[in-house]
């Protein structure tokens, strides 16, 4: 659901309806070739993985339904990391986007040094400006000796020999922007799922050093939100799914629609499709940070679920190629933007046999692999909401 | 060296045989020579043998040290190169794989073979090395052609060589002592890694004698596969761009009765041959100087090199890598030798100390300086036998964490 552009310019949300669809939900362009968007990155280049102090909300703006206060428009003195709507385990779910990796292998682990007398701020063991960069950190705590130098970077601590143990894995990503924090509406007490208006996890933004600098990182709880490999430091991903029709030239082209996330690698999902999981604590998957993004060409008879009474977002969607077939009775907000399998027909008929592609157990139960395609993108997505609730913060 | 002497003598045969005195005729000396020299020695590395700190785990884990610091032969093979499991990308040196255990070494054995085509200006030189390893992956002894070239001068009137094929450098001096058996000490120093690899393409040579102020002036330009980079770093085997990178040192050399002294700059600039897009590219610059005053020798360089950014198609000597991360670097030294020549048994002995420094970057890491003080003797035996022992004390001054890293390192060397 992350829309990224490789262009200079950036694109204005207001430019009209699909376009503003495509900025919302989007089927994004590729960065250029074995590059890593950071979150800085993404607020350079404008894009709409962050809104600016006193934004445009594309994602809760018309066509889409207006939820929660129904302004529109993103608090006035802090950027906002945008709330994607997604599905997984056949629930509604959300996401923000803080890093994009084009063609990379693989993403590893670095070192996250955290005192536990609490007197050193966290210490990164590299800094956002490399490739080697990601927001997946292990954490190896230490004790600051007392009257010891305040510790800036990995060397200071090295040098001054200090017991580090190896502790869990935490997701953090650097910024350089203090104020910025997940995108609240103006109005809002939290920040919400577009289209169903749930609220999601709310991250806080605090202070750290990486390699000597002074930065600030996005947290979400000290919770574990990703598995790695301890031998190679590789982090596991996970799919997220993109539907796509047949372009111009026959080859699958993404539509702008709530992606689905999938729990593992393919054919080997960690949950049964109704969110009953290994590796979910709490409530917090550790799957479903650092997604591999794989396009879904949809069969002829699939379509999306749009309320009737929400007719531009069926015109917006009818123009992405896709009949929106109206329904005799609306269905269930949760819903909204759902793709269906056969949905052409279950929609005009029986909408509770539509075989609905919300979860990674019904994409490959329904389609055969042939249509289910890797690409070289990693995205870092963490949850904020899953399986129809907010993400705990721990 | 050798090459180059074996050039200038070949000028002065080829000069000879239109004058007059008497030459030789060409069917009494045998046109295949065969030389070349057996290294052993013993070294000793600080903790493991490597630049890596102990819990160190930031990735990839050649970024962030020098790992080319605890060097023990003239190779610049380093005690040990074991990241311990952490994933490297490829800024490695070739490791002798002793740890930091004290070792007896086979550093190199090296075969050279000449042939001077009867008749004609033209050299044809092979130098074959057997390079004798162990390491934890078991034996690990490879046969390298490390030069292979022929060798024309077109005219017997001009200083005039042009090389087809890999040979020596041409940037800066320090390839001059890349043979164990030319070096005066052992390891080469901090930045020999960047100007002294072999590079496989076409050279031209062209120097000017300028008799009246005891003067001379040249000129070396090469195109080559990969630049003057080390094997390790940028491979020579092929191009991988197929686009040729240009190097070249101009040189100035003034030859008193009592005083030598040379300078020159050096220059490259190129694709980077660890990659594949010709866009990604390479440059350097450099300055040398010896001056030679009696006993005393010193001699510096300096060098600044910056490599471009690229995808993630990185091949280099030591296999198949990932990021092409951008690469700059400043560094040089200063060396000091002191040698006394004999008559007896030991016909020539020296004393000599080096001070190297370098600071580099890999895109985004934490930048780091790291120094080195070098001190050591050698002792010419006989004809050709060389005794040697060096200390080098590794210090990383910022950026890298400290690490015991120094070294003692000895070397004997028959030249045959």
């Amino acid at each position: 659901m992350a829309r990224l552009r490789a262009g200079p310019r950036p694109r204005r949300c207001a430019g009209g309806i699909a376009l503003l669809l495509l900025a919302a939900c989007g089927a994004p362009t590729a960065p250029d070739a074995w590059s890593l968007w950071t979150l800085d990155t993404l607020v350079a280049k404008h894009d709409a993985a962050v809104v600016e102090p006193g934004g445009p909300l594309a994602l809760l703006s018309a066509p889409y339904p207006l939820v929660g206060a129904r302004t529109a428009v993103q608090q006035a003195g802090q950027r906002g990391l945008t709330v994607f709507p997604a599905f997984s385990e056949g629930k509604p779910a959300a996401y923000m986007t803080t890093e994009v990796w084009q063609n990379f292998d693989a993403v590893w682990v670095q070192p996250l040094y955290v005192d536990l007398t609490r007197q050193n701020p966290p210490i990164f063991g590299l800094d956002a400006g490399t490739r080697f960069y990601s927001p997946y950190w292990q954490v190896f705590t230490y004790a600051h000796p007392t009257g010891a130098p305040e510790y800036r970077s990995a060397r200071d601590l090295l040098d001054a020999h200090v017991a580090l143990a190896p502790n869990t894995g935490k997701f953090c990503s650097i910024t350089r922007d203090p104020s910025l924090a997940i995108a609240r509406q103006q109005g809002d007490a939290t920040p919400v799922r577009p289209l169903t208006g749930e609220p999601v996890t709310v991250p806080v933004s605090r202070a750290a050093y990486a390699e000597g600098n002074e930065v600030y990182f996005i947290d979400l709880g000290n919770a574990q939100r990703f598995t790695f490999d301890p031998a190679t430091l590789v982090v596991d991903e996970s799919p997220l799914y993109a539907f796509a029709l047949p372009g111009a030239d026959g080859l699958p082209a993404q539509v702008d629609l709530p992606k689905v996330g999938g729990s593992g690698p393919p054919h080997h999902p960690r949950c049964d499709g109704h969110a009953n999981c290994t590796g979910v604590v709490g409530g917090i998957p550790e799957f479903g940070s650092l997604w591999r993004v794989y396009t879904v060409l949809l069969p002829p008879a699939a379509d999306v679920y749009v309320p009737a009474a929400l007719p531009a977002l069926q015109q917006t969607v009818r123009a992405l190629g896709f009949a929106a077939t109206p329904t005799a009775a609306p269905l269930p907000a949760e819903f909204i933007l759902r793709v269906a399998a056969n949905g052409k027909t279950c929609l005009a008929g029986d909408p509770s046999t539509c075989l609905w592609l919300d979860s990674q157990n019904q994409i490959e139960a329904q389609l055969p692999d042939w249509r289910v395609a890797k690409t070289g993108r990693l995205v870092t997505c963490p949850l904020v909401e899953f399986n129809g609730k907010a993400v705990p913060f721990r | 060296m050798i090459a180059f002497a074996l050039a200038l003598l070949l000028a002065q045969e080829i000069q000879s045989s239109g004058a007059d005195g008497y030459t030789p005729p060409a069917e009494a000396q045998s046109p295949l020579h065969l030389n070349g020299y057996v290294d052993l020695g013993w070294a000793r590395a600080q903790g493991n043998g490597t630049s890596f700190a102990p819990g160190d785990t930031r990735l990839p884990a050649d970024y962030g040290v020098d790992t080319f610091a605890p060097a023990v032969n003239s190779r610049g093979d380093v005690a040990s190169a074991d990241p311990g499991g952490r994933f490297t990308n490829g800024f490695l040196p070739r490791s002798v794989g002793i740890g930091g255990h004290g070792s007896f070494l086979i550093n190199t054995v090296d075969l050279d073979v000449r042939y001077v085509a009867p008749g004609a200006p033209l050299v044809l030189f092979t130098r074959l090395q057997l390079l004798p390893r162990f390491s934890s992956a078991g034996e690990s002894t490879r046969v390298l052609a490390e030069q292979a070239f022929a060798r024309l001068i077109p005219f017997a009137s001009q200083e005039l060589a042009l090389t087809l094929g890999k040979s020596d450098s041409v940037f800066g001096i320090e390839y001059l002592e890349n043979e164990a058996n030319l070096r005066v000490g052992i390891t080469p120093s901090l930045i020999a890694r960047y100007t002294t690899g072999q590079s496989l393409g076409a050279k031209a040579f062209y120097r000017i004698q300028l008799p009246r102020l005891w003067t001379a002036v040249s000129v070396h330009l090469a195109a080559s596969n990969g630049g003057t980079l080390v094997e390790t770093l940028q491979p020579q085997g092929a191009s991988q761009t197929g686009t040729p990178v240009f190097s070249g040192r101009l040189g100035l050399e003034v030859n008193l009765p009592s005083l030598e002294v040379k300078l020159g700059c050096s220059a490259l600039e190129g694709p980077r041959n660890d990659q594949s897009q010709p866009g990604v590219r390479q440059q350097a610059l450099g300055l040398d100087g010896r001056l030679v005053f009696g006993a005393v020798e010193l001699r510096g360089e300096l060098i600044r090199l910056t490599q471009g950014a690229g995808a993630g198609d990185k091949v280099n000597g030591l296999g198949t890598q990932t990021v092409v991360s951008r690469f700059d670097v400043r560094g040089g030294y200063g060396q000091v030798g002191l040698g006394y020549d004999f008559a007896g048994a030991v016909r020539r002995f020296t004393l000599y100390g080096r001070y190297d420094r370098r600071h580099a970057q890999f895109e985004g890491f934490t930048p780091i300086t790291v120094d080195r003080i070098t001190a050591g003797a050698r002792a010419d035996l006989w004809e050709s036998l060389a005794v040697k022992g060096e200390v080098l004390l590794n210090r990383e001054l910022a950026g890298a964490p400290n690490v015991d890293n120094d070294v003692l390192t000895s070397s004997l060397i028959y030249t045959w």
